[in-house]
């Protein structure tokens, strides 16, 4: 028979073992290891003293590097926006390869072969002495490539032996593996952006809509570790007569409140109460514009939901993308990136 | 990414996919190379981000073309020139090479100092081809044995012309190589020191400048060659971002007004909106500038996108968007209307004051300009005043041919009858038009779209068989008459007529169509029709029809061949015989049924006919005449947008553009079934079949007030009527909700 504290005990090391198994399905905060990392997409690496101060004070360890696109030229698989590297930084880089998916429509396996040789070489040649231990490849892959592109992945193994290889993954790819397939690599980066219809006027934000996001989380444990990729950037969707009519690139809500080009049309929208020309683009009188970006108050709701789809023990963060004026987002990237350590 | 960087491209002219978009729908009477500057095409106004248009038609640049044709005498032309110099690379000449002009002139033993220099020069290509993949993307080492090769050779010819070009490879060699010093060696010291005069210096100094170091002092240096070398102009507008803090900075280094001129010109050619003020800078620096006058033709070109292609093409303007919401956004269009009608005037305005007071302007360009202007907005005065003054500057062929175009445009605006004076001096004028083929851009895009304006302006004083017979001769596919089955010329006219319209149109159509004694101009508008009779046929035919004119339809319809309704493939146009299988006799108690293919097909005439029989047999004293009112308005249901027979009087389901001019009541809402079934109930036999008569007034009922009431309204209605059904038909109108007894009430007025 138990004696009271023998009873004790027993509760005790129940409730600590229950404790103990629910914790271990996710990793508890104290385990989990967050790498905080960005992107930087643009053609020029070329980090100035404002981002070099800003990588260092997020304690951002990894810098995934654009290294060029490969497209389809109407006749091969051809390199383009190919970033030229000016700068050294101390945080690890990341090559990124960014290839459309008519290149795999065109390219047989002998093709495929032959280009997975050309961007080893590519990347080891721009790559040159700087050293690196993972390599991404960014491509929206389809059913129909499904397997052109995983064969290009698993041939592409063999010119890395020493790297880790890493796929981007949609947010349809991530809820529907059996359909979209999992990419033979090592590991997979999720998307958590460009979620919405930014042509479709009802849109609200197609960067960051956490209502539409949410419904890809949470129903599996997708096969690959996760690391996890978040917006940090701005735009905006101009309406003419109805219709989507251009994208322009950092173009944000304070954009629209200055000066008198704007008026406020709806809570979305602002409508443009004069012709003007913005960024090489002319809009006319009543077109509408919709900017869009991601707000602390949408990343943090992400943060809380996405924190239950890590399933590693070390996970990359990374935010999309590092720009000339990332700095000023200082306060909100370091929030972000707290929230899941 | 990429998708992104499309949707964010500036010009990208539309996001809709489908055709048509930009170039094929902007709509331009202006001549974008009135200037006859060819190596500026890229800067012309255009839905490409870079206008294209010489480069199916050449590969070279016009200013080198034209110095090799110099030096060869006018022996070969500039085509077989162009084609040996820039399409047959070295290391794999196409076939057809040995039938080349130049090839076969150097073949013959002539100028071969000069075929020596082109395999030279084509050979430094090779090695500069890039392998982006490649670790060093160009052959060095060859381009070192090349420069080698090249010094030898420019200093053993006498030949001013080959040696100039054989420095400039050495120029273009050593900027490759990244020996910045040695290509300026060669630029300094054998280029420019060349007793030549050569657009080949302006070429090397381009290099030269790309050479410069600081961004702004390059740009400098590149703006300096901007307005010199009109083929590096691409290269150049690209060098400048759209910053204009960028462009401030180069101003700030300019030596003179003319340089500030140049740079100025780059921002303005970077400028989609209106440019007037920045052309107005421009004038005041540097009057005599080539660039202004493409500005100025650029900026009408814009105008005309924005005033005109909405207009004639009902797509928005080529770059821009459409409204396709018209009616909730139309305040919106015509508020930026009447605002681009008045930044016409305002431009027409400055011209005309600059004009009369700055002499170095290009003043056959700048009349032609303003007599265009005044075309568009119809001042028929000014548009004569200004040709006429243009006419007087000794005009350029490319500017006469304008002004030949603008002159024929306002005859057909501006005049009032259509008498054979008229007629004469219109064909004439058009036949005269292929005589200008070589001096108008874009030449059968223009004329489609001449004759376009032409059509339109008849529409416009609802002539609508005029602009019928104009509107077979817009052959390309530019217009809004396009649609999925064919684009062809006919059938345009035939969508024209199909829209506007009605039976005593059609007889018009017809009746110049087919009378003796047609004048010349008659005879050759209806030169296209022939092949399309039995379509057009069928049109006025149904026409009447659409009219419920029964008798006069079945005569017309009766001239068609019966074979024609047999027709179930695209030969002429519609598939008639699949288009006509549901039984238009049907009843239909659910919105728009399909129904069962019949057991018998009508034609046209055999329906029209069955429909005259039915009405004869309501005229008599017959039994069944519930039962013909009760078929008559099935039929006459099943022609509406809901019934199952609609192409009895359309040739394509739903609603037509917002110009759709003819009377459509007919098809929109069942007014005419709606009689019939009401005599169907008053010549019921039984109440049963009196209830089916009224049940399918009710449906009739619905229809009609869901289309002129509010939908609220509507519904309420709805339930009125329904509640009255119940009390007039206590014991059939609940049996009479949905289908289940359809056959039952259907065959009740044998009982």
């Amino acid at each position: 028979m138990f004696k009271r504290y023998q009873y004790l005990i027993f509760i005790l090391s129940f409730v600590s073992l229950s404790a103990c198994l629910l914790d271990c399905n996710g990793g508890t905060s104290d385990e989990r290891v967050i790498v905080r990392s960005m992107y930087h997409w643009k053609s020029d690496f070329s980090l100035d003293e404002d981002q070099n101060r800003l990588l260092q004070n997020l304690r951002v360890e990894e810098v995934y590097l654009h290294l060029f696109d490969v497209v389809w030229d109407g006749e091969e698989a051809i390199p383009t926006t190919i970033t030229s590297i000016q700068s050294e930084p101390e945080q690890k880089l990341v090559p990124v390869i960014y290839i459309t998916t008519d290149v795999f429509t065109h390219l047989d396996s002998i093709g495929i072969s032959e280009l997975s040789t050309k961007v080893s070489q590519k990347v080891t040649s721009q790559m040159n002495t700087l050293s690196f231990s993972e390599i991404q490849f960014d491509c929206d892959w389809m059913p129909s490539i499904k397997d052109k592109y995983f064969y290009f992945l698993d041939e592409i193994k063999a010119h890395f032996a020493d790297q880790s290889i890493s796929a981007t993954i949609r947010l349809y790819q991530y809820k529907y593996p059996e359909l979209a397939g999992v990419p033979p690599v090592d590991k997979g980066m999720l998307m958590y952006y460009n979620m919405g219809d930014l042509t479709d006027e009802d849109e609200t934000n197609s960067i960051l809509n956490n209502q539409k996001g949410f419904q890809y989380l949470g129903f599996n444990d997708y096969p690959l570790p996760i690391d996890l990729a978040l917006p940090n950037f701005e735009w905006a969707a101009v309406f003419r007569g109805g219709q989507f009519l251009k994208l322009t690139n950092d173009f944000s809500e304070q954009d629209c409140k200055k000066g008198n080009l704007f008026s406020k049309a709806s809570e979305y929208y602002y409508f443009f109460e004069k012709d003007t020309v913005i960024k090489g683009n002319y809009y006319r009188y009543g077109d509408l514009i919709r900017p869009e970006s991601s707000s602390k108050e949408d990343l943090e709701k992400a943060a809380g939901r996405l924190v239950d789809e890590l399933n590693q023990d070390t996970t990359r963060i990374i935010f999309y993308d590092l720009r000339k004026n990332t700095i000023k987002d200082y306060e909100k990237l370091d929030a972000i990136y707290t929230l899941f350590e | 990414m990429l998708y992104i960087l499309f949707l964010s491209s500036p010009l990208a002219s539309r996001s809709c996919g489908w055709w048509p978009s930009g170039e094929d729908l902007r709509f331009s009477l202006f001549s974008s190379h009135l200037a006859d500057v060819p190596d500026a095409y890229p800067l012309f106004y255009s839905t490409e981000y870079f206008n294209d248009y010489m480069t199916d038609a050449y590969s070279g640049p016009t200013e080198n073309l034209n110095e090799w044709y110099d030096y060869l005498g006018g022996n070969v032309s500039r085509d077989e020139i162009d084609r040996l110099l820039y399409s047959f690379p070295i290391d794999k000449p196409a076939n057809g090479i040995e039938k080349n002009g130049l090839f076969n002139y150097f073949k013959s033993g002539k100028k071969l100092e000069a075929s020596e220099y082109i395999i030279f020069a084509k050979t430094i290509q090779d090695k500069l081809d890039w392998n982006p993949w490649a670790d060093e993307e160009i052959d060095v080492k060859g381009l070192h044995e090349l420069e080698k090769f090249g010094v030898k050779r420019m200093n053993q010819s006498n030949d001013q012309y080959l040696k100039l070009r054989y420095a400039y490879q050495l120029v273009v060699i050593n900027y490759y190589l990244n020996e910045s010093d040695r290509s300026n060696y060669y630029h300094k010291n054998f280029v420019m020191t060349n007793p030549q005069e050569s657009v080949i210096k302006s070429w090397s100094a381009f290099y030269q400048a790309n050479n410069t170091s600081g961004h702004i002092n390059r740009l400098y240096e590149l703006s300096k060659i901007f307005n010199s070398c009109k083929s590096k102009t691409k290269y150049i507008y690209n060098a400048f971002s759209r910053d204009d803090a960028e462009f401030k900075k180069v101003l700030a280094i300019c030596k003179n007004d003319a340089e500030k001129a140049v740079v100025l010109s780059i921002q303005s050619f970077k400028n989609p909106g209106r440019a007037l003020s920045q052309i107005k800078e421009i004038v005041t620096l540097d009057p005599s500038s080539e660039l202004v006058d493409l500005l100025l033709i650029r900026e009408i070109n814009k105008m005309e996108d924005w005033y005109f292609t909405e207009y004639y093409s009902t797509y928005g303007s080529g770059i821009g968007q459409h409204c396709w919401e018209c009616e909730a956004f139309k305040f919106i269009e015509e508020k930026n209307f009447q605002s681009d009608k008045l930044y016409l005037k305002s431009v027409l305005a400055y011209a005309e004051s600059i004009v009369a007071k700055e002499p170095k302007l290009n003043r056959p360009i700048w009349f032609t300009s303003m007599s265009y202007m005044s075309f568009m907005l119809d001042d028929q005065v000014k548009t004569e005043k200004y040709s006429n003054l243009a006419k007087g500057n000794n005009p350029s062929k490319k500017v006469a041919a304008q002004i030949y175009m603008i002159e024929l445009l306002s005859l057909v605006k501006h005049e009032d009858g259509w008498g054979e004076a008229f007629q004469n001096e219109l064909l004439v004028k058009l036949n005269e038009v292929d005589s200008y083929k070589e001096e108008v851009y874009r030449y059968d895009r223009f004329k489609s779209e001449l004759m376009l304006a032409i059509s339109r302006r008849y529409l416009e004083k609802d002539e609508v068989v005029l602009a019928a017979l104009f509107e077979t001769k817009v052959k390309n596919e530019f217009s809004e008459r396009h649609n999925y089955w064919d684009s062809s010329a006919g059938y345009k006219a035939f969508d024209l007529l199909n829209e506007n319209a009605d039976a005593k149109v059609m007889d018009e159509f017809f009746a110049l169509w087919n009378k003796n004694n047609k004048t010349p101009l008659e005879k050759f508008l209806v030169s296209d029709l022939p092949k399309y009779k039995w379509r057009l046929t069928d049109l006025w035919a149904t026409q009447y029809l659409r009219e419920d004119k029964l008798e006069k339809a079945l005569e017309i319809y009766k001239t068609i061949p019966d074979s024609v309704w047999q027709v179930h493939n695209s030969e002429l146009h519609y598939y008639y015989k699949d288009e006509l299988k549901n039984d238009p006799f049907e009843t239909n108690i659910y919105g728009r049924s399909y129904g069962v293919e019949a057991d018998y097909t009508y034609t046209k005439p055999e329906f029209v006919q069955k429909l005259i029989n039915l009405k004869k047999d309501l005229e008599g004293d017959g039994n069944n005449k519930a039962h013909s009112a009760f078929l008559l308005g099935n039929a006459y249901y099943n022609m509406t947008i809901n019934g199952n027979s609609y192409y009895y009087t359309e040739y394509s389901l739903g609603g037509y553009r917002k110009e759709m001019n003819r009377d459509q009541k007919y098809y929109n809402y069942p007014h005419r079934a709606l009689k019939y079934y009401q005599l169907a109930e008053k010549y019921a036999p039984n109440d049963k079949y009196a209830a089916f008569s009224y049940r399918m007034q009710l449906k009739c009922m619905y229809e009609i007030s869901r289309e002129t009431l509010e939908w609220k309204e509507s519904d309420k209605k709805n339930e009125k009527d329904w509640e009255a059904f119940l009390n007039k038909y206590p014991d059939d109108a609940p049996k009479l909700f949905g289908c289940d007894y359809l056959m039952y009430y259907t065959n009740a007025w044998k009982r």
